[in-house]
């Protein structure tokens, strides 16, 4: 019996290993995003109580910040990007949500008695 | 031997995560197939001037794009493989909670069948000829038991 490629990543439970795969992914490319400004910011901030002034920033970008703005949107494209690949793949797969898809998992047995 | 690590990946789930994770690089890979140019472009314009790079630009984009072709094709080609080796030999059965379409029996022992996880049918001495060592080996058979209630 010829089955969907579809059907085929439903039941073999590919699918659903792919898009918690992406949605990790995804949130830890968000977070590596967010994270290099927010340190930066926490940087200047504790410098800033450190000497009790407003410490030096360049008025314009640097290389140094211009690298770190593409370092980030690489980041955030990666999240962006797998996040949104979840979301085709759940939806064709399973024709929900990605966080939906996979909370039909959630009372699956970790081991199976009979192998 | 083959037969039996195949079933173990297929049981422990492990060649589900392992194929879900390839099938995660394929679909990444090919994203950065389009973000490539963009990122060469990039980092051709914050290097300018430093290794006069701006001498050969569309080849270097274009060269940094089929770059990434390369990984998409062995990715894909591997997960296909994969794939094809572990699913596509075992569908057709009616997939059973276990994974790959797979009907993993217990049928010789205590004459019960897991199906959709928790629910577990009786299986009818009938029904041996159609499962041997876990395996389907007759699919058309299975789903012929199924359609007519051999599974009690």
């Amino acid at each position: 019996m010829q089955r969907s490629l579809r059907q085929i990543l439903d039941d073999s439970h590919i699918a659903a290993v792919t898009i918690a795969v992406l949605l990790l992914w995804s949130l830890d490319g968000a977070f590596q995003a967010l994270w290099i400004p927010v340190s930066r910011a926490v940087g200047f901030l504790f410098t800033a109580v450190a000497i009790l002034d407003i410490p030096y920033f360049s008025p314009t970008l640097t290389l140094a910040d211009r690298f770190m703005l593409a370092t980030a949107f690489a980041y955030l494209y990666l999240a962006v990007v797998s996040f949104s690949a979840a979301w085709l793949l759940s939806r064709w797969v399973y024709g929900t949500g990605p966080i939906r898809s996979l909370t039909r998992y959630r009372k699956n047995p970790t081991g199976r008695r009979h192998v | 031997m083959f037969k039996r690590l195949k079933r173990a990946l297929v049981t422990s789930f492990v060649g589900a995560i392992a194929l879900g994770w390839v099938f995660a690089q394929v679909i990444l890979h090919f994203a950065y197939i389009f973000s490539a140019p963009i990122a060469g472009w990039l980092m051709r314009r914050e290097y300018r001037g430093v290794n006069g790079a701006g001498q050969h630009g569309d080849r270097v984009l274009l060269a940094g794009c089929a770059a990434r072709i390369g990984p998409v094709l062995f990715t894909s080609a591997s997960w296909i493989f994969l794939t094809a080796l572990v699913v596509f030999q075992t569908v057709g059965a009616r997939n059973n909670g276990v994974g790959f379409g797979t009907c993993v029996f217990s049928c010789s022992a205590s004459k019960r069948i897991d199906l959709n996880l928790a629910q577990s049918v009786r299986v009818s001495p009938s029904s041996e000829n159609y499962c041997r060592f876990g395996m389907v080996h007759n699919l058309s058979a299975v789903q012929h038991a199924f359609t007519n209630g051999y599974f009690l």
